[in-house]
């Protein structure tokens, strides 16, 4: 092996980017430490229930809200294998179009189709993924029934959940081990090939001389629970802290050129509908199907649930809609979500521990097509049977009638009144040849800045407008593997 | 030297029992050694010059005639309790300080602040600070610098207390002359120090960023530069809470008020009409005169300050002399008899202290294998679950529907509202403190318009009042209950005992009588 590829390399995080960065460099032979700020946990505590799971798996607990014009509910995981820890494990590959935009637009080199091909295909391996087995469950029938009657495309999402068994487990880490999230899959591959994973390691700043990256500042925990300040010297450092933690992280060590400023999101209206038959939504894997009729501008799928979420998605209108949890068994949750063209940003505060500031003021169109969204979602669920539907906005308990459902296609839902949430959070350092709008080139690595790479979901140009962890583990994997190369070649 | 990454991080001894410091062994520097030896001598030159001023031209047959008039009965006893008092409450403020990473008793805490005075007392160069961090170091497992800054800390409040006790005094009574004028110069000087300290505090990582940055390009600086940066901002974190803030400010205040009994009740000793605010402005001049380095015990200082500022009200010259040695010895002789046993208690070994601050200075390898990976410091975190208040349960309890499991909501209450105290503790900074600022103006609202604090009020008042905040029409009483609406229904519906009493078909759960 040449001396560079003896190098020493320091990735930050271990969420879909960095577990396929880890994995893929350590493979190639270099010599990689994944810093991790979350723990490791082992599979018999996955599978809690909510409350404990919010403890162990995410950030803040759960509790990093996106700050606006109109708040908006988002977590992240934060522990071995980052969010595919607590994900669902859709599947979905960048849609061509987006790809060809991130071209036009970003000057992104090498991301069509068949550049990506390989490296989807590499994922999709490593993840097994695959459709869910039949029978499928009964919220995803009465879902299929809804959008046949409506007419609509649409499709079974396929998941990185091959033998999945249904226990609703996905939010707070699958129990069964049938998920193949990072700490499942690229997390044991990458130590095979030698890789060192550090847990309760937390990446403070970014050490740099001049303009060439050193290493990182790291807060470490050590095994009797005592924890330092330690510095780690690297000579290429991959950031990949997800979405909002790498903005942070980077504007932290005075890197702010195109980083953190243009957050993007896909906001989420979730609803819930009771229907005349158990639908058994807590005990069953969540609906697998996505109505593709309306995309880029929404997509219509099924949420997680269990009663706790439940009672969260009926709290806006509590005093009227408390009865409904009677019928829990009866009841099913499903989302809108919205491409989302609002304006993010990401800042470290001056305060504290610099913990981020995430903004995100929702736009008008955003309104209008989660006010469409909603109207098209509640008369699918109406026109599959549903009783009532409870959507998540104050002062609309309950609708009932498909007359009151459409008038959401014209009327925009009031802005005050929506509670909204996201899972799906990214581009806030794009990457891309165009030096006026991109954080790093088009494979990572942070203009201006020697030895200093990005790689995870941060880096996508824009919103996908589709679930972006397969987006986010092609991409890295592609990095990966630029980098090596350019190494190789000296 | 280098040390083992174990004998950096000093045991977390936090109230075991008392044990002796056994201080690693360290080479002395000839320089430093150079150094100490010329601020003694300075310190002592300087007692003299102030001893000698003091003593110009004083009648000296007037301080016998003083002496001899004076009246010691009950007055030295009540004064030298004052002062005794002060040092408890200095305890009690140790001990806040300390709050976030350690606990120690008052008791505790009380003996390291006199350890500190006593050794000022018996040693030059304000050896006793370092002695008193030390200590303090050794009773809480602090790294050393961390229990520096805290004792600086100490310093810096009571300092702003004088001042700001100084700038007060005007007020209630005509304060003249240098005494005004040393305000003056105290004023910025305490104020500068306490933006750096401020901002030490609130925005650590900034501080430790910029001086990573300025440094980077030379490891072993940066190392050494980042890691007592980040021990004194450690050291502050107590400063991070508003509660914390305003009880060491308060109890600042009460040492300050308490030991200007010692400078009252000298006065009537000697004849001289006992007044608070007096003592109070004698007080203060005193101590920011006593900044001045000078000899064991500030002898020069002390008298020459104190003399200076009681003339200031008019009283002749050879009494205040008188006084001020009084006074001085009031100070002097109870703190360092208090000091000296509790050293001999804790087996405190003078000299301890400057080999402790070495020992920190040593950087040590992590055990991680071949990755070049350096221990910078260590991080002392004391992690415990918030416990919620008395309004956040009573908030908690108002929105939970009124049915529960029969025979266990009172506990599931609880875990409910354990729940929501941690989620809303986990919120980034600036929306915990919304949060925090929003619940309290709840609080007073409806403590104006029902005359009884929340938590005192019927659950059932509690719910109609929960209710219209929380799904009223008002949007930012909407928000502020949003969080704490979804998160206590969450942890309700998921609380095994509401899980198994959903699963049994003839229970009901739903339903709030809102
Ligand atoms: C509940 C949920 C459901 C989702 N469902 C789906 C889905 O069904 N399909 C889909 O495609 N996508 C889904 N997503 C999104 C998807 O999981 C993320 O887009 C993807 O995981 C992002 O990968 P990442 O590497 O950027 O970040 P993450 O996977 O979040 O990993 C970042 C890691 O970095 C660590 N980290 C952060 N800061 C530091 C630091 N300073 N030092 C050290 N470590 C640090 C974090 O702890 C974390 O482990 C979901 C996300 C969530 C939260």
């Amino acid at each position: 092996m040449s001396k560079a590829l003896r190098g020493q390399i320091v990735v930050v995080g271990s969420g879909a980017g960095g577990a396929t960065t880890a994995c893929s460099l350590a493979q190639a032979g270099f010599d990689v430490v994944v810093l991790e700020e979350g723990m490791r946990h082992p599979i018999e505590s996955y599978g809690c229930n909510a409350t404990d799971g919010m403890r162990r798996f995410y950030r803040n607990r759960g509790m990093t809200p996106i700050v606006g014009g109109v708040p908006i509910g988002y977590v992240e995981g934060c522990c071995l294998g980052g969010s595919t820890e607590v994900n669902c494990g859709f599947w979905h590959r960048v849609p061509p179009e987006v790809a060809l935009r991130w071209r036009a637009q970003y000057d992104l080199q090498d991301c069509e189709p068949d550049d990506l091909e390989p490296h989807f295909c590499w994922a999709e391996e490593q993840t097994s993924v695959s459709p869910h087995p039949e029978p499928l469950p009964a919220s995803t029938q009465v879902f299929a029934r809804g959008i046949e009657a409506m007419g609509w495309r649409y499709q079974q999402v396929p998941r990185t959940a091959r033998g999945c068994i249904g226990d609703n487990t996905c939010a707070s880490g699958c129990r069964s081990g049938a998920k193949q999230s990072m700490a499942r899959t690229l997390i044991p591959a990458a130590e095979a090939a030698g890789a060192r994973f550090l847990t309760g390691c937390k990446a403070t700043m970014l050490l740099r001389r001049g303009s060439r990256v050193t290493g990182v500042l790291a807060e470490v925990t050590h095994e009797d629970g005592s924890s330092s300040l330690a510095r780690i010297d690297a000579e290429h450092v991959f950031v990949c802290a997800g979405p909002t933690q790498t903005p942070s992280l980077l504007r932290r060590s005075g890197i702010k050129f195109h980083v953190g400023d243009t957050l993007r999101i896909h906001p989420m209206l979730k609803v819930a509908a009771r229907f005349d038959e158990p639908l058994d939504s807590q005990s069953s894997v969540l609906p697998l199907l996505q109505v593709k009729e309306f995309w880029p501008d929404l997509s219509i799928g099924g949420a997680f649930y269990s009663s706790g979420h439940l009672a969260m998605l009926l709290s806006d209108n509590w005093p009227e809609t408390s009865q409904a949890m009677n019928d829990a068994k009866s009841i099913g949750a499903w989302y809108v979500a919205v491409k989302g063209n609002g304006k993010g940003s990401v800042r470290p505060s001056m305060t504290g521990d610099g913990a981020p500031m995430i903004r995100y003021e929702l736009s008008n169109e955003d309104l209008r097509h989660l006010s469409q969204g909603l109207a098209r979602l509640a008369t699918l669920l109406l026109a599959a049977g549903a009783r009532e539907v409870f959507p998540s906005v104050h002062g609309i308990p309950t609708i009932r009638s498909k007359l009151d459902a459409i008038r959401w296609l014209d009327d925009l839902l009031p802005r005050g009144a929506v509670s909204l949430t996201t899972v799906h959070a990214f581009s806030s350092c794009p990457i891309g040849e165009r030096n006026d709008r991109c954080a790093a080139d088009s494979f990572g690595r942070v203009h201006g800045f020697e030895g200093l790479y990005i790689n995870d979901a941060s880096i996508l140009p824009d919103s996908p407008g589709v679930n972006p962890q397969g987006t986010v583990m092609a991409l890295a994997r592609r990095n990966a593997l630029h980098f090596a190369e350019t190494m190789r070649n000296g | 030297m280098r040390y083992q990454l174990r004998a950096l991080i000093p045991r977390l001894s936090r109230e075991s029992k008392p044990g002796k410091m056994r201080p690693p062994m360290a080479s002395r520097s000839s320089t430093g050694v150079g150094i100490r030896r010329i601020t003694i001598l300075v310190g002592f030159a300087v007692s003299a010059l102030f001893l000698l001023l003091a003593g110009w031209r004083i009648d000296w047959t007037g301080v016998w005639a003083a002496y001899a008039h004076a009246r010691w009965w009950p007055f030295v006893p009540l004064a030298m309790g004052c002062y005794i008092l002060g040092h408890v409450i200095r305890g009690v403020r140790c001990r806040v300080l300390v709050r976030n990473d350690a606990r120690i008793s008052t008791l505790t805490a009380s003996n390291i602040v006199v350890v500190g005075y006593a050794v000022n007392n018996l040693l030059p160069a304000r050896l006793g600070e370092f002695a008193r961090a030390g200590m303090l170091a050794e009773r809480t497992g602090m790294p050393f610098a961390q229990s520096l800054t805290i004792t600086f800390l100490e310093r810096l409040l009571d300092g702003i207390v004088m001042v700001g006790l100084l700038v007060v005094a005007p007020l209630i009574i005509p304060v003249h002359g240098w005494v005004l004028q040393s305000v003056r110069v105290a004023v910025p000087v305490f104020g500068a120090a306490l933006f750096v300290v401020l901002l030490c505090a609130v925005a650590p990582y900034q501080v430790v960023a910029l001086c990573s940055r300025l440094t980077a390009g030379i490891p072993s600086v940066h190392d050494r530069l980042v890691r007592l940066v980040s021990q004194i901002t450690q050291g502050l974190s107590s400063l991070r809470s508003l509660r914390s803030v305003a009880s060491v400010l308060a109890l600042s205040v009460m040492v300050w008020l308490a030991e200007a009994g010692l400078f009252l009740f000298i006065l009537p000793c000697f004849n001289l009409a006992a007044s608070y605010p007096q003592s109070v402005v004698v007080m203060a001049a005193t101590n920011l005169g006593i900044l001045v380095p000078s000899s064991p015990g500030f002898i020069g200082p002390f008298h020459y300050f104190c003399m200076r500022a009681l003339g200031t009200f008019g009283v002749a010259e050879a009494t205040a002399f008188s006084y001020a040695v009084a006074v001085h010895l009031a100070f002097y002789a109870p703190v360092t008899l208090w000091g000296v046993v509790a050293m001999a208690w804790y087996g405190v070994e003078l000299g301890t202290v400057a080999a402790m601050q070495r020992a920190g200075r040593s950087l040590a390898e992590l055990p991680s294998g071949a990755h070049p990976m350096r221990l910078i410091t260590p991080l002392v975190r004391t992690s415990h679950e918030p416990r919620p208040t008395r309004l956040m349960r009573a908030v908690c309890e108002a929105l939970l529907p009124a049915e529960g499991p029969s025979g266990s909501r009172e506990a599931i209450v609880d875990r409910v509202s354990a729940f929501v105290a941690g989620q809303t503790e986990a919120l980034p900074g600036l929306l915990r403190w919304a949060l925090r600022v929003g619940l309290t103006g709840f609080a007073a609202l409806t403590f104006l318009r029902y005359g009884r604090p929340f938590p005192s009020l019927s659950l059932e008042r509690r719910r109609k009042i929960v209710a219209s905040w929380a799904w009223g029409r008002l949007g930012l009483a909407r928000q502020l209950f949003r969080a704490l609406r979804s998160t206590a229904l969450l942890a309700w519906y998921e609380d095994p005992d509401v899980v198994a009493a959903q699963n049994d078909p003839g229970h009901v759960l739903g339903g709030p009588d809102v």
